[in-house]
């Protein structure tokens, strides 16, 4: 693991205690915003430092900020449900720096202005909620969160919400529609973001828990320190979440760009390469919507848009490795099986389609399958997210629906063979 | 104001579109038909279905929309027809009908059914579906009219959307989540609510059906006309669909006007109580000191005749009364009204008890539906829309969402409080302020004021009731009116009611000026010789029983009526009446707008139409009424000179819903919506069906004959109901020690002869609610729950309720016989409150 921005206190068996916190550069970067720079100064910092939103997406958060519509009232939602199958960036900084996601996210509400914040975490990080409100009430009691923070005029409130179960609610409209009370369901477009209509109607920023945690750092070492790290649009650090048949899985925090994922997958600093004897079927690159990598792919670096013009994404940092013990009929039916149990429901093609291919896959990976299925999967993907490409067409109300094509096309693609021996003979290869 | 059109191209096609539709609505004004399942056009869009996407240009290239969801903009360049929209289509389709049972045989919905419909016409004749099907457990009964199949619905949300948005009573709605959502409702808490049968109606499958018709028959073996709801004035367009003479079920027409498709259930299901022939009466009848026996009409008219005859000749005309209720036609009440008027020459007439205000100032200055709900302002003064007039109820909170300020003026609360913008209470402990209140709410704002005049509150006298409203009226003399009285606006248009307005009785004849109380009154002190209940149960005006058996041994009682009750158990003659969907004719609503009545089954029994029994009463006495068919009469109103002149037929020909009263006024006909199969499944076909109705002949107004229902003079020498009405001192005597304010307010489903017959709706009656402000309740020492009896002018015995509203006295929820004995005649109803003892 690199101690680099995110991850700088990591290495500390009390890195989540308030005493490290403070001993270790902790609320410099708030102090430093509120009482040296202006909002806009703060804002322009992050637009220099070029943040690409870590949530999944990569949209650059300066720009984000910069849609804000002016109103009195102007909310900022942490997202902090982080529930996606090999994803747990996020899990780590919550459970062992609140800290520094309470002072990141007081940073950005400094600087859009907001008075009020929600952390919305995933319900089930028990330990995190806990810490996460230990973190806030230190906020209040020393001045960091409330009224006139540190003396300046600037004050906000933090509220912890915790979510209900629903991976959808990681989806940011979707998240505000679960903070208002309701349903889950994502909201259609437009208007599209929430920095027009938000929470309660009011422009809304939704920003990632490793997002925000960047800020501190940002703000104390400037903009440009930030855009120094990383190259072309891909600047700073990275925490990646590295699972599967690796020997040494874990959140690695990486410079963009500098390292492959073959540095990643097989190096000793990081994954330390498969067990003796495998070879390397595939990898995930950004998390289970994304198209899969093969062992091709492996000298790609970890750059946003390196990944993306090789076909896939480094979307929300989770980096898969299947060795040639997995059965990639069976990955796909893992990763289809996710979607389809966690689709919201309201849109027709991903509700249907979503649970269609996960029966049909179930069914092939119980030798039950029929070689009519291959063309079937590819046809209701086509469906879903029309001409299967990438970056998928959306014809549905988020994106959760063309999630689920990516990786039963490219396993169908890639591993025809395997398919048809589940089909033909009812085993499984890698059995 | 006319549209503002954009350009746009459609399949190639160079068109203009109305700026700012949706772009599936553009698509239907061009003729452009896109499959739809969640789109409804009285409902706000969602985007669920995904039926209707269509590729749409845009900066970024071609890209598939849903047209449901993005807003006509110019230049917009659409693609109804490519390889990818068929695509797209056939694959949504595909994954709705994955899961559907397919049990099309054997579902009440298979043969008007939307998803049956787009199937054929895009979807696949294989289905490559090989797994297993979702399974619930169904049908699931979600209230006592309404039943669910979880495995055939779509998950559309269209029922849920119509709960929440248009009813404003979400007790539906979806439970979990992916393949598993599904309609719900909470724990224990039934889908009860005034509306239900509106989700069946909409619903695109067969999802949910409704207890009455559910298996009752095939859409393809119905038949069907277009009619009119008669259970309020409101005027509900409906096709009314039958089946082997039997009326089947009732379905709401998107009339613009009026209704928007929707119905409540006391309308929807009114068809259950004309079917229960045990209820009905089917024959006429005499009663004897040998007891009662069935007799032919003739031998039954010959004694209605010779009674009537008798006692005008013994006691005067006066002595014959006729009381009317609510179901009569135009054409019945005119004919009925002419009898009394011009033949029996008696002023003991009311047909519009329910009208207890002067009908004056409902007509002065009318106002439609559509103008009041488009005002800057709206008043509602006395009215509650959801218990009176329900679908109005709907249209309201449509209109109060789209922006319409209303300020409402109430004695007890409605549901609409909650969301209207000022609620002014009638107190009656500070009346002389209500209406300085009201026009204070009004902030100066009184140009464009539409006044809707109700008389809800049964313990606030008529006299009362119309000098508050003169009062605001005179206060903001340009509003106009609409009636929000549910019932007898047929009788006010021909005058057949004491309360009808000033110069539009006849001329010839004698001019009623005895009301309903009146009427009851006298009859009880045995000055009444003979009284024609026409369809009117007097124990709904407020008799007991027991006071019902002695009236009727000095008073010969004749009911004309299509239902059962205590009134003709006791009457000497009964006569059969037809009911709704057994006679034609025409009816008009509280925005004077003439509607057609459509027969769709034979009348049960020996049943006829009150305007043929009356033509051949006055034969009997010995006169002529000049009319012997509904065209006759339809003619000589149109001829009358009055509001009613150039009353035709021939307006429904043109249009499903008809022409406002007088035909003075203006009226912007919007565009007539194309019926949509997709929003009202089941009535595709009432357009070619319309003619159904005879059209009459255009008929030009012109002098009137002998009894005329015009205005007399013109209206502008009419003596002002306004200024006579303030002239008046609105002061109430006050409360003596122990006495408290009552108000007595009706619910949709409070008891009556045709509610009785009604075997779902019956279901529905509850016992009346004394509603008590918690600090009263504390003072009085009366619990949630508990029971108390209130002391009037006679006593009843109720349940109370704490009030979670801003009830401010005592206020008693439900008009029976018991709780109308509590009033009097008192301006305002005062009452003692005593512990019960059971």
């Amino acid at each position: 693991m690199t101690d680099r921005i995110v991850g700088a206190r990591l290495h500390y068996e009390d890195s989540q205690t308030l005493e490290r916190f403070l001993a270790t550069g902790g609320d410099q970067g708030l102090r430093k915003a509120l009482l040296e720079l202006t909002p806009q100064e703060v804002a322009d910092q992050v637009t220099t430092a070029n943040l690409l939103g870590r949530g999944g997406a990569g949209f650059e958060a300066g720009r984000k900020w910069s849609m804000l519509r002016k109103a009195p009232r102007r909310y900022l939602v942490i997202n902090g449900d982080e529930s996606e199958p090999a994803t747990f960036k996020d899990h780590l900084l919550v459970e062992n720096d609140p800290h520094q996601l309470v002072e990141g996210a007081t940073i950005a509400a400094y600087a859009i202005e907001a008075s009020f914040v929600v952390i919305y975490l995933r319900g089930e990080f028990a330990l995190g909620l806990e810490r996460v409100q230990q973190a806030i009430n230190e906020a209040y009691a020393r001045n960091a969160l409330g009224r006139s923070i540190f003396g300046s005029s600037f004050s906000v409130d933090i509220v912890l919400q915790p979510g209900a179960g629903a991976y959808i609610c990681g989806e940011e409209t979707s998240l505000i529609e679960s903070l208002e009370g309701k349903r889950g369901f994502p909201r259609i477009k437009p208007p599209y973001f929430p920095a027009v209509i938000g929470l309660y109607g009011e422009p809304t920023i939704v920003n990632n828990v490793e997002t925000v945690s960047n800020l501190p750092w940002i703000v104390q070492h400037g903009g440009e320190a930030f855009k120094e790290l990383g190259q072309g649009r891909s600047t700073g650090t990275r925490l990646f979440a590295l699972s599967g048949q690796v020997r040494r899985p874990g959140p690695y925090e990486v410079e963009m760009t500098k390292i492959t994922f073959r540095d990643l997958i097989f190096d000793q600093e990081y994954g330390q390469g498969l067990d003796p004897g495998r070879e390397l079927l595939a990898f995930i690159p950004g998390g289970v919507s994304a198209p899969w990598f093969f062992p091709e792919h492996l000298d790609i670096p970890l750059g946003q848009d390196e990944v993306a013009k090789a076909g896939s994404m480094l979307g929300s940092g989770s980096v898969i490795v299947m060795d040639d013990s997995s059965c990639p009929v069976r990955s796909a039916w893992r990763i289809a099986r996710f979607f389809a149990r966690e689709s919201c429901g309201q849109c027709t093609p991903c509700r249907e389609g979503g649970a269609w291919i996960d029966k049909i896959l179930r069914r092939i990976e119980e030798g039950e399958g029929r070689e009519s299925d291959l063309d079937l999967l590819l046809d209701l993907c086509d469906n879903i997210s029309p001409g299967i490409k990438w970056p998928p067409a959306q014809t549905t109300i988020c994106v959760l629906g063309p999630s689920i094509p990516p990786s039963v096309n490219a396993a169908i693609q890639h591993f025809r063979d395997d398919f048809l021996i589940h089909i033909k003979e009812g085993r499984c290869p890698h059995a | 104001m006319p549209d503002e059109l954009v350009a746009v191209t459609f399949d190639g096609h160079s068109l203009q579109a109305r700026k700012g539709v949706k772009l599936i609505d553009a698509l239907d004004d061009a003729g452009i038909n896109v499959p739809r399942f969640c789109y409804h056009p009285r409902m706000s869009a969602v985007g669920m279905c995904r039926m209707c996407l269509v590729e749409v240009k845009g900066p970024r290239g071609v890209s598939l929309q849903p047209s449901c969801y993005i807003d006509v903009a110019d230049g917009m360049e659409v693609f109804t027809e490519s390889d990818a929209v068929k695509k797209a289509q056939h694959g949504v389709l595909e994954f709705l009908l994955a899961n559907h049972p397919l049990d099309c045989p054997v579902c009440d919905k298979g043969g008007e059914c939307p998803l049956q419909d787009q199937a054929f016409a895009h979807g696949s004749g294989e289905t490559r579906f090989v797994e297993e099907k979702r399974h619930y457990a169904k049908p699931i009964p979600i209230s006592r009219l309404i039943k669910l199949d979880r495995e055939r619905c779509i998950q559309c949300d269209r029922c849920t959307r119509f709960a929440d948005e248009v009813a404003g009573e979400p007790l539906i709605d979806f439970a979990g989540r992916g393949g598993t959502l599904r309609i719900s409702t909470f724990s224990n808490v039934d889908f009860d609510s005034y509306f239900s049968g509106n989700v069946a109606q909409i619903c695109p499958v067969g999802a949910l059906t409704t207890t009455p018709y559910r298996f009752k028959a095939r859409p393809w073996d119905l038949i069907q006309s277009a009619s009119t709801c008669t259970q309020c004035d409101m005027g509900c367009q409906v096709s009314l669909q039958s089946s082997q003479n039997e009326l089947t079920r009732m379905l709401g027409i998107d009339s613009d006007a009026i209704n928007h498709s929707w119905l409540c259930d006391r309308g929807r299901f009114s068809t259950s109580e004309v079917n229960n022939v045990e209820h009905r009466v089917t024959r006429p009848r005499l009663k004897d000191q040998d007891g009662t026996v069935d007799v032919s009409w003739t031998k039954a008219l010959r004694a209605a005749a010779s009674t009537i005859k008798r006692a005008i000749d013994e006691r005067g005309a006066s002595a014959v009364a006729v009381l009317s209720g609510t179901s009569l036609t135009l054409e019945d009440t005119y004919a009925w009204a002419k009898l009394a008027s011009d033949v029996v020459r008696t002023n003991a007439v009311d047909g519009a008890a329910d009208v207890r205000i002067d009908g004056s100032l409902l007509l002065e200055n009318p106002a439609s539906i559509n103008e009041a709900l488009a005002a800057r302002r709206l008043v509602l003064f006395n009215v509650d829309p959801k218990n009176e007039l329900p679908v109005l109820h709907l249209r309201l909170r449509a209109a109060i969402r789209a922006g319409l300020r209303v300020v409402e003026v109430n004695a007890v609360p409605t549901d609409l409080t909650a969301i209207v913008d000022r609620w002014i209470p009638i107190d009656p402990g500070n009346l002389g302020t209500t209406i300085d209140s009201v026009v204070a709410a009004l902030d100066g704002d009184l140009d464009d004021v539409v006044v809707m005049a109700g008389c809800r509150d049964r313990a606030l006298g008529a006299s009362l009731n119309t000098a508050l409203l003169g009062e605001l009226l005179s206060r903001v003399p340009r509003a106009k009116v609409l009636s929000g009285i549910a019932h007898g606006t047929n009788a006010l248009a021909v005058g057949f009611a004491p309360s009808a307005p000033r110069g539009i009785r006849s001329i010839s004849g004698v001019e009623p000026s005895m009301n309903a109380d009146s009427i009851v009154a006298a009859a009880l002190r045995g000055e009444i010789a003979v009284l024609v209940a026409l369809d009117s149960d007097l124990m709904g005006l407020g008799l007991t029983e027991d006071e019902l058996v002695s009236l009727s041994e000095r008073t010969t009682v004749i009911a004309l009526s299509s239902f059962e009750s205590a009134t003709t158990r006791h009457a000497t003659i009964v006569l059969p009446m037809s009911a709704f969907g057994e006679q034609q004719g025409s009816t008009l609503n509280i925005e004077w707008r003439h509607l057609r009545l459509g027969r769709q089954v034979e009348p049960v029994g020996q049943a006829r139409s009150a305007w043929m029994v009356a033509t051949e009463l006055a034969s009997m006495l010995g006169d002529e009424l000049g009319f012997m068919t509904l065209a006759d009469i339809t003619r000589e109103l149109a001829q009358s000179g009055g509001i009613l002149s150039g009353l035709g037929l021939h307006y429904f020909s043109e249009r499903l819903d008809g022409p406002l009263f007088p035909l003075s006024r203006k009226e912007e006909i919007r565009m007539q919506r194309v019926l949509d199969p997709m929003a009202t499944p089941g009535v595709a076909s009432i357009e070619r069906q319309g003619a159904n109705f005879a059209a009459g002949n255009v008929v030009e107004p012109s002098e009137s004959p002998g009894f005329a229902v015009g205005m007399g003079e013109t209206p502008k020498s009419l003596p002002s109901a306004k200024s006579s009405a303030v002239a008046r001192v609105i002061e109430l005597e006050p409360l003596s020690e122990g006495e408290h304010w009552l108000s007595l307010v009706p619910r949709l489903y409070d008891s009556s002869p045709e509610l009785l017959a009604n075997p779902f709706l019956k279901l529905a009656i509850r016992e009346p609610v004394l509603v008590v402000a918690p600090a009263v309740a504390e003072e009085l020492g009366l619990e949630d729950g508990g029971h108390c009896r209130l002391v009037g002018a006679g006593s009843a015995e109720v349940t109370v309720r704490h009030a979670k509203d801003q009830t401010l006295f005592l206020a008693l929820h439900g008009v029976t016989p018991a709780t109308q004995q509590l009033l009097g005649d008192q301006s305002w109803v005062k009452v003692r409150v005593e512990k019960s003892n059971g």
